[in-house]
């Protein structure tokens, strides 16, 4: 395992990211409802009774109709999202409030700790805290990690789930052309 | 929906496969409905243009596959306390991907007692993509 440099001594993650180590931010996610939830089943191919028969779902432990559990950390945007002119040509947007280095990011991994069950009509505030940011030298160039922890509340205040995710940048430094990167 | 308790469960039982083939109509609804519009996702020739041979397979739809393995496995009554993955290499659409689990240990002293899976996603060439684990609370049989 290559050494994890962190800031200041990562040349690669900027003042403004690396400022952002520590810092919590809180979101209103809005209401999570049983289309919401059939949707997102129908869409992965997962014909579960517990996401789609009321009447069955009462007969189990968990008394109705529940959200899979993907769907919270899949879900990328809530709410309306960004408006067409906020979008990059590729399809992306700013993704929350959290700001990444410059460069291509790709998904590094998911933990998920589910805790209750999301049902339909529950409202989700969710609050993001920016675990860790360090870099290290790969074997195809530096690299720069992002592990963000998110804990998702429904109306009643209660945590009904958990996720760390790790975002991996591969930034630009001046100069990659030559290393090949 | 049938049901597993925990007695019937042994370290190394294995689990599925859960055969998946995604489509581009398959990826193309789960963008919508994650409202995720990265155009590596759905456009082709742009995914081509960045180097892939097809639009790729989003890494939480794969997560998702995983998930419907223990899910399906564990029945109504069983509870996913955790479960988590990573995503090695990409997936296509129109890839055959092999969702498998395995029994990696079990916890009988945990009360309800618990069952811990290794999850993985194969392609049709054997290459592992996606690996993961899942953590199961079973019900004692009655």
């Amino acid at each position: 395992m290559a050494e994890k440099l962190r800031p200041p001594h990562a040349d690669l993650i900027p003042d403004d990211v690396a400022a952002q180590l520590g810092s919590t931010f809180t979101q209103e996610l809005g209401e999570v409802s049983l289309r919401d939830i059939q949707r997102f089943a129908a869409a992965v191919g997962d014909t579960n009774l517990l996401y789609f028969d009321e009447e069955y779902a009462r007969t189990t432990r968990w008394g109705g109709i529940i959200a899979p559990p993907t769907m919270l950390t899949a879900t990328m945007v809530w709410g309306r999202g960004p408006l067409l002119t906020e979008m990059h040509p590729d399809g992306r947007s700013a993704d929350g409030p959290v700001r990444t280095p410059p460069g291509r990011m790709v998904g590094g991994g998911t933990e998920v700790e589910l805790i209750a069950a999301v049902r339909p009509g529950d409202s989700l505030t969710r609050t993001i805290l920016v675990k860790d940011i360090y870099q290290t030298e790969g074997r195809s160039g530096p690299l720069v990690f992002l592990v963000i922890e998110t804990t998702y509340r429904n109306q009643h205040g209660e945590e009904v789930l958990r996720s760390t995710s790790t975002a991996i940048n591969r930034p630009e430094r001046a100069g990659a052309e030559e290393k090949g990167v | 929906m049938s049901q597993i308790y925990f007695e019937s469960v042994s370290k190394g039982d294995s689990i599925g496969p859960l055969v998946k083939q995604p489509t581009e109509i398959q990826l193309f609804r789960f963008a919508g409905v994650t409202w995720n519009a990265h155009r590596i996702h759905w456009d082709k020739e742009w995914a081509r243009e960045e180097g892939y041979p097809n639009v790729l397979v989003q890494a939480q739809l794969q997560g998702a596959f995983l998930a419907q393995v223990a899910t399906d496995w564990m029945g109504p009554e069983g509870v996913l306390k955790r479960l988590s993955w990573s995503n090695r290499r990409s997936a296509f659409a129109g890839d055959t991907l092999s969702c498998h689990a395995k029994v990696a240990g079990t916890r009988a002293e945990a009360e309800p007692p618990e069952v811990d899976l290794e999850l993985w996603e194969e392609n049709r060439r054997g290459e592992r993509l996606v690996e993961g684990a899942a953590t199961i609370a079973l019900p004692r049989r009655p």
